[in-house]
């Protein structure tokens, strides 16, 4: 995969990717006072088309241009029609505003069609360990299964349209390509992908290659933060029982058996009257 | 967590009807005429839902540790731990329960250190199961279940390490790296006078093969 086109292909989607980054970072939203409600993006996944959007009957963007995420928009929760409107077709889809975080995404199916598809994604911003991220990759381009694939590696494997994968990464950069399911060859790629960390970075593969509009749409949602920090001590024995010396597990030497009962009992009572005589340890640190 | 949707052939059949649609609607994309925005096609026309994204097949829903087996076939249940202020981990008191670090990964996770960690001995409990790890073996097996998977380990390397400079050894609990699981307890010599434990002992285990989903 060395033709030139491909490699303009590439380097359009970094600075894509980049835009659409510096674009479309939200910020935490504000906590929400009714549980009833939705955040609702609405993602223009079609390559060169320019769409009205029309939300339960009302307009309420037009001429929305390729890789342009709409939102949040808060909706209450349940049942929305949304039209999406080019200069070739109409599509108006309903979608029920369920989670707290929706994607409702704009695309074309798989095989080729007269007119693009809607698929609702949930966005999950549940908690995230600190350090990392939470990728989420969806294929919503006109191209059978793929894989995704960091530095050459599959890290997420056939995925086909509609579908997507989703895992918690260190948070850095990632070189990452889409090929076909078990091929060589990308489809979309190499582009150097940032993971932020405590956030949610999803990716849309949008287009079609047989016309050269594969692209990407990248959204990055604010997570809360999970997990606590990595520890700088493990306490993890208080009695010296396995000590060299006191019942010969000291290291790998130890060739068989547990304590003989009668030799713990004996160091535990010795262990307990160093305690009480007050030159011990506490017990069982926590 | 995410909807799980088991559709295939859901799609399908919408795919064939907005086929129809498009075909009852009359024309393929005639001429696009520039100058007027379209009339809105069909607007009667019953609203279709829109699809719903689903995981991948090869998705795995990473999962907690809940359980290990050591290579001796004893098993421990396992406890969810956070660092305390002090920057302890906080075990479970109990010798028999291992702790798992919960800013580490879990079971199905792509990267990064699985860290489970148990006291060696306690005063009151003499000797808990971890103490078998003084003496394991690289290429013994280590079993770690979750709520739905469950994963082989292999032991790669087993270290002494100072207990005041565990984590120096940053990859211990690096997010970063290959998924693995490591292993921590307390060893070496013993210090009645209030020092404990000299070292604490740092197993690392290597996955055998990708997790398997397993039934409750």
């Amino acid at each position: 995969m060395s033709s030139p086109t491909a490699a303009r292909g590439a380097t359009g989607l970094v600075l894509a990717v980049l835009t659409t980054l510096a674009a479309v970072v939200v910020g935490p939203s504000g906590a929400s006072a009714a549980d009833a409600s939705s955040e609702v993006y609405l993602v223009q996944g079609v390559p060169g088309s320019f769409v009205d959007i029309e939300l339960d009957g009302r307009e309420i963007e037009s001429a929305v241009a390729t890789k342009t995420v709409v939102g949040p928009l808060d909706l209450p929760a349940g049942e929305h029609t949304v039209t999406f409107t080019s200069t070739e077709w109409s599509v108006t889809t309903s979608f029920d505003a369920a989670s707290p975080s929706i994607d409702v995404v704009l695309h074309w199916p798989a095989d080729p069609a007269q007119q693009p598809d809607t698929t609702v994604y949930t966005n999950d911003v549940s908690p995230v360990s600190a350090g990392k991220g939470r990728l989420t990759v969806a294929h919503t381009a006109v191209v059978p299964p793929a894989d995704v694939r960091v530095d050459g590696t599959v890290i997420f494997a056939n995925i086909a349209n509609g579908e997507f994968v989703t895992a918690d990464v260190p948070a850095e950069t990632y070189p990452v390509d889409i090929v076909p399911t078990g091929g060589t060859s990308p489809l979309l790629g190499p582009v150097d992908l940032d993971v932020r960390a405590g956030a949610l970075t999803r990716v849309f593969a949008i287009g079609q290659p047989t016309d050269g509009s594969m692209d990407a749409v990248v959204q990055v949602l604010s997570s809360s933060r999970g997990g606590s920090d990595a520890p700088s001590a493990v306490d993890a024995g208080s009695a010296g029982l396995v000590a060299p010396g006191r019942d010969g597990a000291g290291q790998a030497t130890r060739s068989s058996g547990p304590v003989p009962g009668a030799l713990l009992a004996a160091l535990v009572v010795v262990a307990a009257v160093m305690a009480l005589a007050g030159r011990g340890r506490r017990p069982a640190r926590r | 967590m995410r909807p799980r949707h088991r559709s295939g052939a859901r799609r399908p059949a919408a795919l064939v009807l907005l086929v129809l649609v498009g075909a009852a609607i009359g024309t393929g994309p005639a001429q696009p005429s520039p100058p007027h925005p379209p009339e809105p096609a069909a607007p009667t026309a019953s609203v279709e839902p829109a699809g719903i994204g689903r995981p991948a097949r090869s998705q795995v829903a990473p999962q907690p540790p809940r359980a290990i087996r050591l290579p001796s076939g004893v098993s421990m249940p396992i406890d969810v731990v956070s660092t305390g202020q002090d920057g302890v981990l906080d075990l479970p008191t109990d010798i028999d329960r291992a702790g798992w670090w919960d800013g580490g990964s879990r079971i199905g996770e792509p990267f990064g250190a699985m860290v489970l960690a148990a006291h060696v001995d306690s005063v009151t409990d003499g000797i808990g199961p971890f103490a078998e790890l003084l003496r394991v073996r690289p290429g013994q097996r280590i079993h770690v279940t979750g709520a739905g998977s469950a994963q082989q380990f292999e032991v790669a390397a087993v270290r002494l390490t100072p207990r005041t400079s565990l984590a120096e050894g940053a990859s211990i609990f690096s997010v970063g790296g290959p998924p693995r699981l490591v292993l921590i307890t307390c060893a070496g010599p013993f210090d009645a006078d209030g020092g404990g434990y000299r070292d604490n002992l740092v197993v690392t285990a290597d996955p055998v093969g990708p997790p398997q989903r397993r039934d409750e």
